[in-house]
């Protein structure tokens, strides 16, 4: 579904006029937009902020952008959710929630503690809208460094959040999946999409193009949903987005064992800083990944800084 | 006399029917209620056990049972994807006041139905299933008064149209 239609879908009336008065070349191009009570709407696209005015024009003058009201939050999450927020209470204790297409909204509020977890988020302040593409070949660069022998290798990919590390993920699924005529054979890929973006399933169908070969376990949580994978679809390689909780390197593991590849991302400014991490350093010292991949948003969204082969040594440097 | 006897008859036959639709409206009532207590339970259950947002489990209610309540179901989620209100409650209102004239529900049924669309959408599950459960305790209470009220209905409506079809053929004739 074009950006457009699943955003005009997602905010409540007012912004939805503000976006529909948007110019459509423009709206291709955002990646956040920021609704905060009382304060300015902001738009981020192309590493670069902007005001918007309650006509939908681009401003930089702080006194004529549009102010958000308490409302629009309200509408937005009601018309977001499809008005059924209670569908997402396990996103929202998360602090988001993912929508058609795999966007994701992000919110903080009040959070109300039960017990010493997080049981929801009242009194909701901010929404960070940010919007995933779909950029068909962007991974045609790594594809070539982790790819020998016409095989995929365990590759891990390094990136500072929103820097297009999901997006570079999915491209490599597609064509994991669906296979290169002369590079290499496509493979049934597994993905665990614990919060929706990857394949921005709706009603259980992937929106995005994942690629032919391609499973995929919605909204379930990573961890159980590897090994699920594993044990139902037999996939030859398994896709995971954020990896970094304990229970995440313990499937790995066993992922790992049993000669399935791994495709995974984790945020990250570089190597060292990753490195510096208990159990994800000790593997990637012991060489588990055959290459890790660093992206970085300083020139552009999603472009690659470095690729380390197993022994950590730099194969590709922008 | 032939023709008197055949225009007597006509009003006698006119009559007793109408006091038989009439006592019929009442079951019809009934069975409007019982199939919205079986979708709402249904609806109850699927917020529940696989918290579906509402379009989804509306539409899938709605499919499975062809008749007027199938039918409120299916338009709430035809309406709720538009995505056209800024409230759930708001579609729930509009849906339901244009569907209630195809219906035997009387002003009470109506507004114990507007009632469970307040809380539409709600974060809290618990509220959203405590409003259905509302809704079901009334429908239920409703159908014993109204099973009560049948039994005592059920003989009086056609009796009053066979004894005013009676009363009018005497006073014509």
């Amino acid at each position: 579904m074009m950006v457009k239609n699943v955003l005009l879908k997602t905010f409540g009336e007012n912004i939805k006029q503000i976006i529909q008065s948007l110019k459509e070349d423009f709206l291709e191009k955002v990646e956040e937009i920021h609704i905060r009570v009382e304060k300015p709407l902001l738009i981020f696209a192309q590493n670069k902020e902007y005001f918007v005015k309650e006509d939908g024009s681009i401003t930089n003058k702080l006194c004529e952008a549009y102010f958000p009201k308490s409302e629009d939050i309200q509408h937005t999450l009601e018309r977001a959710s499809r008005y059924s927020l209670y569908a997402f209470s396990e996103e929202v204790k998360n602090g988001f929630l993912t929508i058609e297409g795999g966007h994701r909204i992000g919110i903080v509020g009040r959070t109300v503690v039960e017990n010493g977890t997080i049981k929801t988020i009242q009194n909701i302040s901010a929404l960070n809208v940010r919007i995933s593409h779909q950029v068909k070949d962007c991974s045609d660069i790594v594809l070539q460094y982790v790819i020998e022998n016409k095989i995929f290798y365990n590759t891990l990919l390094i990136s500072p959040p929103a820097c297009g590390k999901t997006t570079l993920l999915r491209d490599m699924v597609r064509q994991l999946s669906n296979g290169k005529e002369g590079f290499f054979e496509g493979q049934t890929v597994g993905v665990a999409d614990e919060r929706g973006e990857i394949a921005g399933c709706y009603k259980g169908i992937a929106q995005n193009d994942v690629g032919i070969r391609t499973d995929v376990l919605d909204c379930c949580p990573k961890a159980e949903g590897m090994l699920m994978l594993v044990r139902s679809m037999s996939p030859r390689i398994i896709a995971v987005d954020e990896i970094g909780k304990k229970e995440d390197f313990v499937a790995i593991e066993s992922i790992v064992n049993a000669g399935i590849q791994l495709l995974c991302t984790v945020h990250g400014n570089d190597l060292e800083d990753v490195k510096r991490r208990a159990i994800l350093g000790d593997m990637i010292k012991n060489g588990v990944f055959h290459s890790i991949v660093v992206l970085s948003a300083k020139k552009r969204v999603g472009e690659i800084k470095t690729i380390y082969n197993k022994n950590l040594e730099i194969v590709y440097k922008a | 006399m032939f023709l008197q006897l055949v225009g007597a008859l006509i009003v006698m036959l006119s009559c007793t029917i109408t006091g038989i639709c009439f006592g019929k409206k009442i079951s019809y009532r009934i069975e409007e209620l019982e199939q919205m207590q079986s979708a709402m339970t249904m609806l109850q259950n699927q917020i529940h056990f696989l918290a579906t947002p509402l379009p989804e489990a509306m539409e899938e209610i709605g499919l499975k049972y062809d008749n007027i309540i199938g039918n409120l179901f299916l338009k709430t989620a035809k309406e709720m994807e538009k995505r056209e209100e800024e409230k759930g409650e708001e579609i729930w209102k509009k849906v339901v006041l244009n569907w209630k004239e195809k219906t035997y529900l009387e002003k009470q049924d109506i507004d114990a139905i507007l009632c469970f669309g307040c809380s539409m959408g709600y974060l809290d599950i618990t509220q959203q299933k405590a409003s259905i459960s509302l809704l079901l305790q009334y429908i239920e209470m409703t159908l014993v008064q109204l099973q009560e009220k049948k039994k005592q209905q059920q003989k009086l409506y056609p009796s009053m149209g066979i004894l005013g079809g009676m009363l009018i053929v005497v006073v014509l004739l």
